[in-house]
């Protein structure tokens, strides 16, 4: 996939290994998918497109309880980056476009198609959560702020304040870009989480203070030494 | 973490942009982040993003922290071309200097020297523009070409204005003292449209606003006018109070001008009869040379109209009140429009003719008595 030129050569790759496409492969399209949807120049795409496009996001989402925290995580990020791109452009798109056709599909009307496929992606990784490391955890929060949607779970509760704990649990392993994209998708999403802001805060705060001037401090210091002899 | 220094300039500025967006209060984690950035040998890796948002962060939240806000301003004002830098930056930085209360002239100069070239301005949105001119008036930094180059912008769309950008533009206008009649006159049907989403703050700030510029518009003020502060009067504050009692005076010089409610008119004469007097060494000074050039001054007048003058004689029959203006009555030595209004309706409501004294006129003098009263005496005509 990683040869294919062009958002439709990637598609077509991808739709006609469909029957054996691995988790790893189908998260690797996604993520791939992206960089084509934002070089993309516009134009008609071939009729096919939109059917097979279709045909491979369900397929992800039915497979999903297979898949692993990196492909979730993975998948997630890549489609709310995608449905980032495509959601003001798509719409004034030209019929049959990719931009058009990928609007369509991953966003659709009043954004149903969007939280539908992010409750799904929800559902999935909350019985997982556990196995998520620090980086996958902030890449599906964040992907949740790139697609400025929070999915409600079962009992109500934003699934923000059930990642939140997780994240909590796990915070010595995050560093700092998992800090900073997560902390800005809570921020952008309008759904703060004051015990996660509070531990976030107090790690940062018990970091190393080595700001830059340690180092050539350290080195005027040996210089000093050494030329006193 | 091992330690800051993994730290991106983007880390930096997503994390405390988060913090300030989401209300969260953290006054250690901004200390760390400031003393860390204050630390580093130079600010070449932050983008005008990065640099806008943290500055804009550490104002939103509150965080005072004067060595971070100078570094920053240093850094901009040293940097050869601010041309990567969106409107959007600009508007940020300006606002969080203001409302952190951060002085930088030699920043406020770059940014206007920088807009006022731009040859085009069409990227500037009403919010941004108003929270430039906003940020500007209230950090008293007066530059008219960049007010009138941002003004003749906003002309062009007024209805795209939301009542705080409308009330906060043209409020900053006014206590500058840039007083662009046509600029007022443009937006009048603009404020007319929102004046009921005005809270009492805005209407306060847009009522002064017109009454120092002068421009009277009656299909703006009229009893819709009332009926909105009506609405508002138990809202205004002594601030307020005092606005709306000088809009009272102002529509008082138009002859014929509207009423306040009555309750309300009452509460706003009251407000501003009850300012305390501010003597200063200053004033206290120029009284006591005016004494010894034969003149009995009274001091601490209160005018008819509520206005209280720092010295009031008598020369040649006619009343003169003396105003003894310090730094706080100019920008740039130009009167502010707060030292305009006063002295415009002092002029014509209580019929006393303003002699101002500045500060650097009188500094200037130093300790030499005679040439005091020299002055005095030739600016009061006595010469």
């Amino acid at each position: 996939m990683r040869q294919c030129n062009t958002a439709e050569d990637l598609v077509q790759v991808a739709y006609d290994h469909l029957d054996t496409i691995s988790p790893r492969g189908i998260a690797a399209f996604w993520s791939l998918l992206v960089k084509h949807v934002q070089n993309h120049r516009g134009g008609n795409s071939r009729a096919q497109l939109n059917e097979q496009l279709d045909a491979i996001l369900c397929n992800t989402l039915e497979n999903m309880k297979r898949y692993s925290h990196i492909d979730i995580s993975t998948i997630a990020i890549s489609l709310a980056k995608i449905m980032k791109q495509v959601e003001s452009r798509g719409q004034r798109a030209a019929t049959g476009s990719l931009h058009r056709n990928l609007h369509l599909l991953l966003v659709g009307v009043n954004s149903e198609s969007k939280h539908y496929i992010f409750s799904q992606i929800s559902m999935h990784a909350i019985p997982i959560l556990y196995t998520f490391d620090a980086r996958c955890l902030s890449n599906l929060i964040n992907s949740f702020g790139h697609a400025e949607y929070v999915p409600k779970v079962e009992d109500g509760r934003s699934i923000l304040d059930i990642l939140a704990l997780e994240v909590m649990s796990k915070l010595h392993h995050f560093n700092s870009q998992d800090l900073s994209n997560m902390l800005w998708s809570y921020a952008k999403l309008e759904s703060s989480n004051s015990s996660l802001f509070t531990a976030v805060g107090d790690s940062i705060v018990d970091t190393n203070d080595l700001s830059e001037s340690w180092p050539q401090a350290l080195s005027n210091i040996a210089w000093a030494y050494a030329t006193a002899g | 973490m091992k330690d800051l220094r993994q730290f991106l300039p983007q880390h930096l500025s997503n994390i405390v942009w988060s913090y300030a967006t989401s209300g969260e209060s953290h006054p250690q984690l901004y200390r760390k982040f400031g003393d860390h950035i204050v630390g580093m040998k130079d600010l070449g890796l932050f983008k005008p993003q990065e640099l806008s948002n943290i500055i804009w962060a550490f104002a939103t939240a509150g965080e005072s922290n004067p060595k971070l806000f100078s570094k920053f301003g240093n850094h901009i004002v040293a940097m050869r071309d601010l041309g990567a830098f969106l409107p959007q930056h600009f508007s940020n930085i300006v606002w969080s200097y203001a409302t952190a209360g951060e002085s930088h002239p030699q920043l406020y100069n770059k940014l206007t020297n920088h807009i006022v070239a731009m040859k085009d301005s069409s990227g500037f949105k009403p919010q941004e523009l108003s929270n430039i001119i906003w940020a500007f008036a209230t950090a008293g930094e007066s530059h008219p070409l960049l007010f009138q180059k941002l003004a003749d912008v906003a002309i062009a769309r007024s209805n795209n204005f939301n009542s705080q950008g409308i009330a906060n533009f043209l409020w900053a206008h006014a206590a500058v003292g840039i007083i662009d009649q046509h600029l007022f006159t443009i937006f009048a049907p603009a404020v007319k449209s929102v004046l009921g989403q005005f809270n009492s703050q805005n209407v306060a700030n847009i009522a002064w606003a017109y009454a120092v510029a002068n421009v009277n518009d009656p299909s703006l003020f009229n009893a819709d006018f009332d009926d909105v502060c009506q609405a508002r009067a138990n809202d205004f504050g002594m601030e307020g109070y005092f606005q709306l009692h000088q809009w009272q005076l102002w529509q008082d010089e138009l002859k014929p001008g509207i009423n306040l409610p009555p309750a309300l008119h009452k509460n706003c004469r009251q407000a501003f009869d009850l300012r305390l007097p501010q003597p200063s060494r200053l004033q206290d000074d120029v009284v006591s040379v005016l004494s010894s050039i034969g003149l009995r001054p009274e001091e601490e007048v209160l005018t008819a109209s509520g206005y209280r003058l720092d010295a009031l004689v008598e020369v040649n029959d006619m009343k003169v009140g003396i105003e003894v203006d310090g730094p706080s009555h100019f920008i740039n030595r130009d009167a502010t429009g707060s030292t305009l209004l006063k002295r415009r309706q002092v002029s014509t409501l209580d019929d006393i003719c303003i002699v101002s004294v500045p500060y650097w006129d009188w500094n200037k003098l130093g300790k030499d008595r005679v040439k005091k009263q020299q002055y005095l005496r030739s600016k009061l005509g006595l010469v």
